[in-house]
């Protein structure tokens, strides 16, 4: 089997290298750290580097394979997490100043620790919006996180130091979270597939929360079988996290093997009209019908009440964040980004009837959604209104007018996290443009549906995610 | 005309006094501007239709 360059190899080709002997864990993991050194500092991807940690695991990993034994699935595949989960040794500062006060993890949050129990080789923590309250990743602390297809760009939020990472291989996966878009809008803005699971499949502990029952953790990463062998790695329930549901786990990767057979009929894929085309930009409507045409998607849907659910997600959060911040608001608010501070004291003075409405918008609008699922497997719609807006950007053009851009980059996503839905974002590029992202949506628990969609636009050559930026 | 005098910014000031929620005069433009953006989706929620003893989804689990 030909090979590319160590940091262009996805998880599975990584790992396949490694357990054949074809590779090092130890190379796998010194090409990441060298792709870093590189050109890390452009992108400003990671806040933290750990080549020390790195080459330690890597090296177990090896030694486990000399050894004659099974080093897990993940073998020497490089990754790196965002910045609120707990990392061993270090302060989990969730892009705050003030995090970065506290004390060291006493351990790796659970998601890691599974992870790197399966071979994967943790490499560093990655730059986000602070307290994941942003979809741009301009942190006023740690700097802004550059778009590894254009520097000039945004790599979207709040998991933006995540998403670029992987698209520029800095690593073979990362780990992010979503509580309105996190995981969707950086995978769209950088070119990479992400998945956000149903709530409650990945359990949080140990990991910083933002809205206690808006937050999902998952993958990122360069191609949908890697997606798989990720997810599949960090399913089980864990009662340390009181929102993760008790499910056995339900593993995907089998069936997207290249010998799966094909099982059960196919699926009934549905375009989202309404409120996901009207604030669709021309590039996001191409991408989607793009989508829509390869899944061969016969129906047509509409959520009419996806306009007040994406507000009950904004005012949930809002009010949520502000809560969890309150004391650090009042008592140092000088060491909050000011954009983040802005947002959090306005959220403070919510009435509880305007939050506990949007908690009613929210059961309905699920109520909803679930009824259009009775008649269709998947729903299709752009994961943002536009391709990675410029740094700075102030506005951008959504459903015929202009809009500020921070806070409505996420109008897309915010109504399907709100009802906690399984979404796989795909990566696509129409013409020589800039990437954009398309939400294959399933009904709750249903992943398996999004990866088969998923793997099948990879197939057709529709959905890609090279790795790019300098010296690719 | 001050920001100060802005009756907006006055009325956030005023909001922020009675809920007891300690802002600096510094920050009161910031947050007036998100205020503002969240009236509209006050309105939103507000107008959307549901019965007044419609259900929350107080812990959300799918």
């Amino acid at each position: 089997m030909s090979e590319g360059a160590p940091h262009t190899l996805g998880v599975l080709e990584t790992a396949a290298a490694v357990r054949a002997g074809r590779m090092s864990a130890r190379a796998a993991a010194e090409a990441a750290l060298d792709r870093i050194a590189a050109i890390g500092g452009a992108l400003n991807a990671y806040r933290v580097v750990l080549a020390e940690r790195a080459l330690e695991e890597a090296d177990a990993v090896d030694a486990c394979i000399a050894a004659g034994g099974d080093p897990g699935p993940l073998a020497g595949a490089p990754f790196g997490v965002k910045d609120l989960f707990d990392v061993v040794g270090l302060p989990t500062a969730a892009g705050s100043k003030i995090g970065l006060e506290g004390p060291p993890a006493a351990r790796d949050a659970l998601l890691v620790r599974r992870l790197t129990a399966a071979g994967a080789v943790l490499i560093g923590v990655q730059v986000m919006d602070e307290y994941a309250y942003g979809f741009t990743t301009e942190n006023a602390h740690f700097g802004v996180v550059r778009n590894p297809h254009d520097l000039a760009r945004s790599a979207g939020g709040s998991s933006g130091g995540s998403a670029a990472a992987v698209a520029a291989g800095l690593g073979a996966f990362s780990l992010g979270s979503d509580t309105n878009g996190s995981i969707r809008v950086p995978s769209s803005f950088c070119g990479i597939f992400g998945l956000k699971p149903t709530f409650g499949r990945l359990p949080r502990t140990g990991s910083f929360p933002f809205v206690f029952d808006l937050d999902h953790l998952g993958p990122f990463a360069r191609s949908v079988r890697d997606l798989a062998a990720v997810y599949d790695v960090l399913q089980g329930h864990d009662a340390g996290d009181p929102a993760c549901v008790a499910r056995e786990v339900e593993p995907v990767g089998p069936a997207l093997a290249a010998d799966a057979p094909m099982r059960g009929a196919p699926l009934r894929a549905a375009l989202l009209r309404g409120w996901f085309e009207d604030m669709a930009g021309a590039e996001a409507r191409a991408a989607t019908a793009a989508v829509a045409e390869a899944l061969g998607a016969s129906g047509e849907a509409v959520l009419p009440l996806a306009e007040a659910a994406r507000s009950a997600a904004f005012l949930i959060t809002a009010a949520s964040g502000a809560n969890l911040h309150r004391a650090n608001l009042e008592r140092r608010p000088q060491d909050f980004d000011p954009a983040t501070r802005g947002r959090l004291l306005a959220g403070a003075l919510l009435p509880a009837g305007d939050v506990l409405q949007a908690q009613r918008v929210r059961r309905r609008f699920y109520d909803e959604a679930l009824g259009v699922f009775a008649h269709a497997d998947l729903l299709i719609a752009p994961a943002t209104p536009c391709p990675a807006v410029e740094l700075g950007q102030a506005t951008i053009a959504i459903g015929g007018q202009d809009v500020p851009a921070r806070p409505n980059i996420g109008v897309l996503t915010q109504p399907v996290s709100a009802i906690g839905l399984p979404v796989l974002t795909v990566p696509i590029r129409i013409g020589q443009g800039l990437p954009i992202g398309v939400q294959i949506i399933a009904a709750p628990w249903r992943e398996d549906r999004v990866f088969q969609a998923a793997a099948r636009l990879e197939a057709a050559g529709l959905a890609r995610a090279p790795v790019v930026g300098p010296c690719a | 005309m001050s920001d100060r005098q802005d009756p907006e910014i006055e009325q956030v000031a005023m909001l922020a006094r009675v809920l007891g929620v300690a802002l600096r005069p510094a920050d009161l433009p910031d947050v007036t501007r998100y205020w503002r953006l969240m009236q509209e989706h006050r309105a939103r929620v507000a107008a959307a239709p549901l019965a007044p003893d419609a259900e929350p989804a107080a812990l959300f689990r799918p």
